[in-house]
């Protein structure tokens, strides 16, 4: 255990020296969010509701969404297909610890660095915004709840970038990977649009998969339209798919960790 | 021997031939270097797909809701998208060479192409095409093919001339952005890639029409990062007729590519290697 909270704020040191880049990831992701609330401001011209949802209920749940992006470092790709390349994965595989255990630490080191300001930037939009409306929790069990789900995202999403970063044994081009696995689990979580939005069937199938867990869950607790027994049993879901991720990380490591080939030299 | 083999060598004699013959044949290489690893290859164009077929769904659900934001229907939107990836897409595939700037510098790589007579910028954009744009490309002209028809596109001499014009300079600007962006390692090598991915990010603006926007962001858009020219003016003039913006596109274009230029050429200026 001592090992992996070495290896977690080796990572935190590692980001707080490079804060100018998260800075910039994060501005950068701050992008696309503005774009899709203007996009619903525009949307919700001369409209009181949308699938049900206020443009206050939107714009809370967008704001969620941004703060669920940001909270997880995704950097891990990079990092995982530099060394991969170069062949200094070889040095991570004789450490005597585990491998995703380390990728999860550093992720988890770099989501102290990195969350930190994002929970600041978004207190601060809301805080910006809180005249135009952004909604306060519905209630102090949601927000509670709500701040379970998130921290239980997070740990999801890393275990879902670790395993899409594993792709990166088969191919060098990991910008590529990372950016199809953001466009899917941004689209899918609800980052983008309120899974409400979608059409009913598909809503709710969305909501049985794992990314559901990272931005809706949340959300809808905060918003007070998952309560009680339905929270509950959402966030169960969601630690369910969180094993089940970490666990299908695994064995697709093992298959990855077969395709290394180091050249001597 | 004589003239035919030293053809052969060194390539056509004048300059500006040989640097173009050099960056065929050094592309060239690349692609069969790059081919032969098939998974990689089939990896990169499907990720590509994917994320671009996401962004697809994403604009469909969207309008399943609205019937139309600010005027703009869900098929006159498709277009806009369409042509968002057709002009990035070709961009992309020449601009591969970008990425490598923030790599070469940190390490000191950049001595090795500074010591042979060819352009640095040939020797960089020679060493790789962006194949992801083969996909961007391909769905582009799918989506393209399939919105056309639903959208009463104003067909006429003017039309044609004005997207040949916008859309090679709405690559020029996404190119030179790219460009400029990764140039941006000269100043701190720490942050590779970074400005650039930010940049990448503000392009995805160019996804919606631009009366989405506030005055002021519209105003950016077209005036300081004139991402507007990858995708809205060509397509307002697909819509409604090509109108003054569009033909004015070759001037964002070529002001973007003098603005990337002078970047590179502040940070080539400063570049010191990395010693021993």
């Amino acid at each position: 255990m001592r090992a992996y909270a070495a290896i977690a704020s080796r990572q935190f040191q590692s980001a707080l020296q490079y804060r100018g880049n998260y800075a910039l990831g994060m501005l950068s992701s701050l992008a696309l969010v503005l774009a899709m609330f203007f996009f619903w401001h525009a949307g919700f011209d001369g409209r009181s509701a949308i699938a049900g949802y206020s443009w206050a209920q939107t714009k809370t749940y967008l704001l969620i969404g941004y703060l669920s992006a940001n909270l997880v470092a995704t950097s891990s790709e990079a990092r995982m297909s530099e060394s991969i390349r170069t062949g200094n994965v070889l040095c991570d595989l004789l450490l005597p610890v585990d491998f995703q255990g380390a990728r999860l630490s550093e992720a988890l080191g770099s989501v102290a660095a990195q969350g930190v300001p994002a929970l600041l930037v978004t207190l601060a939009v809301a805080v910006a915004v809180a005249f135009s409306g952004v909604l306060p929790p519905s209630g102090i069990g949601a927000a509670l709840g709500a701040a379970v789900a998130l921290g239980l995202g997070v740990v999801l999403k890393s275990a879902i970038v670790y395993a899409s970063a594993l792709v990166c044994f088969w191919t060098t081009n990991y910008v590529g990977i990372a950016w199809s696995r953001a466009a899917l689990t941004n689209l899918l979580c609800g980052a983008l649009v309120p899974l409400a939005f979608f059409p009913a069937g598909v809503a709710a199938v969305l909501r049985w998969l794992p990314f559901a867990g990272i931005t809706d869950t949340p959300a809808r607790i905060y918003l007070g339209q998952l309560v009680g027994v339905h929270a509950f049993l959402a966030v169960c879901l969601e630690a369910a798919w969180t094993v089940a991720v970490l666990f299908g990380g695994r064995v697709l490591w093992r298959a990855a960790s077969a395709q290394v080939t180091i050249h001597g030299g | 021997m004589g003239v035919d083999a030293d053809r052969r060598i060194h390539g056509p004699r004048p300059y500006a031939l040989r640097v173009l013959w050099l960056y065929g044949r050094m592309l060239g290489q690349h692609a069969l270097a790059r081919l032969s690893y098939e998974t990689d290859f089939l990896l990169t164009i499907g990720a590509s797909a994917l994320t671009q077929v996401l962004g697809l769904i994403f604009l469909g659900v969207v309008f399943s809701r609205i019937p139309s934001v600010r005027g703009w229907t869900f098929w006159q939107a498709a277009l806009l998208y369409g042509l968002l990836l057709e002009v990035r897409g070709l961009a992309a595939a020449f601009g591969e060479g970008a990425w490598s700037i923030g790599g070469a510098v940190a390490r000191g790589e950049l001595d090795r192409l500074l010591l042979r007579p060819l352009p640095v910028l040939v020797q960089l954009y020679g060493g790789g095409l962006g194949w992801s744009a083969i996909a961007d490309l391909g769905l582009g002209a799918a989506i393209l093919a399939v919105a056309g028809p639903h959208v009463a596109i104003v067909w006429s001499f003017g039309t044609v001339a004005a997207l040949c014009v916008a859309l090679p300079s709405g690559a020029m600007v996404y190119w030179s952005a790219m460009l400029a962006a990764n140039s941006i390692a000269f100043w701190t090598v720490g942050a590779r890639g970074t400005v650039a991915f930010l940049l990448h990010g503000v392009s995805e603006l160019a996804k919606f029409p631009l009366p989405v926007y506030p005055r002021l962001l519209a105003g950016v858009l077209t005036w300081c990062l004139p991402f507007a020219f990858l995708s809205f003016y060509p397509a307002r003039a697909l819509v409604a007729g090509p109108d003054l913006a569009v033909w004015l596109s070759p001037l964002a274009g070529l002001g973007s590519l003098l603005c990337a230029w002078l970047v590179w050429r502040a940070g080539l200026a400063r570049y010191e290697g990395t010693g021993s």
